[in-house]
């Protein structure tokens, strides 16, 4: 090694001179190559100790990593105020190492004061079992692992596993859904918005808003118990932005244990259930005669005798026997009068508006749970008839909503939403709609018109609120068993929207095989038992939404429409199918 | 030994310390990069307890029990607005004064989550038949000795039957509905000389299941977050 820097001691002239020569060369080229190496390492190490001293730890987290983190926790599930519907806590679980431990007597002893819901004789057991692992309590809280920890027993351990919470519990059990034992979403909106979820970060976001829902389910749950109905289904929906802001859904379950709920219980009937609606689809059938530009609130149809067709006969139950007008017809509920209203349009003519209605199609909401409407096909021309009342046809209770609200609006159709995608706050102000429009801005006039005047003075009047313009339409709907329809098992509803004179918000209240209360007469109909659900959601709602109550009376627009009506203008809410 | 061998040697000493030195601090910086990397995650975890038992106690329902046991609030409704011209104009400034309390405005305004049934039994709030506008005027009427022209005007505008005025406003016109004058206020307001705590000023739910609530309840306490995990702990 130390011959290469003695050049003196190579200095061998001849053949063996050159040979040496080039030995030389090639030490000193080897030598070069190490100085330099060493060079650059200390250069590089100046850098690192003397010129960057702070960046060190940054350095070391963006070129190697830190060792990852455990998953992150499910991303949580908020509503449109940004209260929390759902969330991801990490919970421990204890564990005990039984060979570790030696005075299993004690330990139980101890533990079972901490762990109140365990009997001491049976962790005695488990601690005594002389297992290496054995779970002593999953899913257990901060203060119970605090004090455990203060044991100070080396035999007992603590794991940490994923828990899903929803703190409005059944509230809002349809609308989140749930997940499984993996933390995946298999229902809801947990399953629609799985791949967010999962990352953890971005919460999601959902339109409705936890006041309302809250309303809804209570004022719902208070029909279905007053009722003893079988089931209950409830929507508020924006009209202009189709966002859903309360969607109940009764009976429902609880989130944190779906696997002891009922599948009854599970199922969504807002989004879901397909149902007959009965008489709020007159709504559509009156919408289409409206639209087609030949008919109007002066055009009459005879309602005198019942219609028969084929094995059918269309009649009114309460019938008045006479020529109708087109209000009379709406707010009388004349089933007979509706048929002959939809035959003016046509067959084709009805088909493609339910279709424009999109009827026929799944409603397009974040959901999963999404049911598929019904409908005669092929379409005969007692398909006509029947469908114009809301027989022979089952759709969604989203379905009813989202059309409704299009008819109201304006007459553009919306997408209904449940999730929100931007951070923005949205305008508590009305928004102008956005959608392919389904019918003209004056038929959508006419139809908030005959919307108030069924709860001015017609069959919905059980739904008006005192400084609140209410419109709506009932329905009740014989329930098809087995083939026939049940005079006694109805599915009653009710579809409002306020303001009328400038609608913001639809509201549904449906009840499955409503009974007669002691203050109902023996009605069990939608004017009996939806209505006043729906009157008590808008009461409470508007002044949340901070929405000026309408001090005018409307009477100018209950005597124009009265030039229409001859006879009875007080039909009671009973008497309405 | 010779000077360049000394000389390497010397370089390569060095080198290894230095190296040395800059792999400790690295490790160092690791471990308490770690150390702080942990504190976030358990403080983060904390905070989404907490955000959930926060949230679980806030839940509407919850909130509603309450206020029906502990407030005198009721949901504001539709009749309780009222409109800017139908409010009668201030009193006239001989009123003796009272400490100016600035009545605010926003003081009949519920919270938001104190959303219950319609009012049906005492209501907090006073009646809109009445109209506090009624009363104000009334009352400053009475107070004011030397009638002024002001008030006199005010009390006969609002004698007949308060109604709302079916006009076209725009309905800008529209205000909460503001409080009458402070010594008004006093008299009349219902607010001032509540009915004893006992008496239940929340209405009842709009339909109550048949088991009669005769008597106040002792505090009705929603089980506890802790028990709510304790119950999804057992499977």
């Amino acid at each position: 090694m130390s011959g290469i820097f003695h050049r003196d001691r190579a200095d061998i002239p001849g053949e063996r001179s050159s040979t040496l020569g080039l030995a030389k060369l090639r030490l000193v080229f080897v030598a070069c190559v190490f100085v330099l190496g060493y060079l650059a390492i200390s250069l590089r190490l100046t850098d690192l100790t003397l010129l960057r001293d702070k960046p060190v730890a940054e350095t070391v987290l963006n070129e190697e990593g830190v060792a990852p983190l455990a998953k992150p926790l499910r991303g949580t599930i908020v509503d449109r105020n940004g209260e929390l519907v759902a969330t991801s806590l990490a919970m421990p679980s204890v564990f005990a190492n039984t060979t570790l431990i030696e005075n299993p007597k004690a330990v139980a002893r101890e533990l079972a004061s901490i762990l109140t819901e365990q009997r001491e004789a049976d962790l005695l057991k488990k601690l005594s079992s002389g297992r290496k692992f054995i779970w002593i309590q999953r899913n257990i809280t901060p203060r119970q692992q605090y004090a455990i920890n203060a044991l100070g027993h080396p035999g007992l351990g603590f794991q940490e596993e994923d828990r899903r919470i929803y703190p409005g519990g059944n509230m809002t059990a349809h609308i989140t859904g749930y997940t499984d034992v993996d933390g995946r979403g298999i229902a809801g909106v947990e399953k629609s918005g799985n791949q967010q979820l999962a990352q953890g970060e971005k919460p999601v976001r959902l339109t409705i808003d936890l006041r309302v829902q809250h309303i809804l389910h209570r004022e719902l749950s208070a029909a279905v118990e007053k009722f003893q109905a079988k089931a209950g289904a409830g929507v508020v929906m924006n009209v202009n932005t189709g966002e859903i802001i309360a969607m109940v859904s009764l009976p429902d379950f609880d989130p944190h244990h779906p696997s002891g709920a009922s599948d009854d219980g599970k199922f969504n009937r807002v989004s879901l259930g397909v149902f007959e609606m009965g008489s709020t689809f007159k709504l559509f059938s009156t919408a289409a005669a409206l639209d087609t530009g030949r008919i109007g609130f002066g055009t009459t149809f005879d309602a005198t005798n019942p219609i028969k067709i084929g094995r059918f006969t269309i009649k009114d139950y309460h019938a008045l026997k006479r020529v109708l007008t087109v209000p009379e017809i709406f707010i009388h509920s004349s089933n007979i009068g509706t048929a002959r209203m939809a035959q003016a349009v046509g067959d084709q003519g009805l088909k493609d508006f339910y279709k424009r209605m999109g009827f026929f199609t799944q409603v397009p909401v974040g959901l999963p749970e999404r049911g598929s409407p019904l409908y005669p096909s092929p379409w005969r021309e007692v398909s006509t008839l029947t469908t114009s009342f809301g027989h022979g046809i089952a759709v969604t209770p989203l379905h009813l909503v989202r059309a409704a609200s299009a008819l109201v609006n304006g007459g553009v159709m919306v997408t209904p939403q449940l999730v929100r995608q931007d951070d923005k706050k949205t305008p508590l102000l009305p928004q102008s709609p956005e959608g392919p429009r389904v019918v003209s801005p004056q038929t959508s006039l006419k139809v908030r018109q005959l919307m108030e005047l069924t709860v001015a003075g017609g069959t919905g009047s059980k739904a008006a609120v005192e400084g609140y313009n209410v419109g709506g339409k009932t329905g009740t709907a014989e329930k098809n068993k087995n083939g026939r329809y049940e005079r006694n098992s109805l599915m009653s509803s009710f579809i409002g929207v306020y303001p009328i004179e400038n609608p913001r918000y639809a509201v549904l209240a449906m009840l499955d095989e409503p009974k007669p209360a002691p203050d109902t007469y023996g009605y069990a109909t939608g004017g009996w038992t939806a209505a006043p659900v729906v009157g008590r959601v808008v009461e409470q709602m508007a002044p949340l939404y901070q929405i000026p109550p309408s001090l005018d009376t409307r009477a100018e627009l209950l005597n124009e429409m009265s030039s229409y009506m001859k006879g009875s203008h007080s039909a009671s809410a009973g008497t309405d199918r | 030994m010779r000077k360049p061998v000394i000389l390497w040697l010397t370089m390569a000493a060095l080198c290894s310390g230095l190296l040395f030195q800059t792999s400790q601090r690295v490790n160092d910086g690791r471990a308490q990069l770690a150390a702080i990397e942990a504190d976030t995650k358990k403080e983060e975890e904390h905070i989404r307890v907490l955000e959930a038992e926060w949230s679980y106690l806030n839940q509407p329902d919850r909130l509603e029990k309450l206020s029906r046991q502990y407030l005198q609030l009721a949901p504001l409704k539709g009749k309780q607005f009222a409109k800017l011209e139908d409010i009668p104009a201030r009193p006239a400034p001989e009123v003796p004064a009272e400490p100016a309390t600035a009545a605010p405005q926003n003081d009949i305004e519920p919270a938001p989550a104190l959303v219950t049934d319609e009012v049906e039994g005492p209501a907090a709030v006073v009646d809109a038949e009445a109209g506090p506008a009624l009363e104000a005027a009334n009352g400053a009427a009475q107070l004011a000795k030397p009638v002024p022209t002001k008030p006199a005007t005010a009390a006969s505008a609002t004698a007949q039957k308060w109604q709302p005025v079916v006009k076209a406003k725009p309905q800008t016109g529209l205000i909460w509905r503001a409080p009458p004058p402070p010594a008004a206020r006093r008299k009349d307001f219902v607010w001032s000389a509540p009915p004893p705590r006992a008496a239940q000023r929340m209405p009842a739910p709009a339909y109550t299941p048949p088991k009669p609530q005769a008597q106040p309840q002792p505090p009705q306490q929603r089980r506890s977050f802790g028990e709510l995990m304790k119950s999804l702990g057992v499977q």
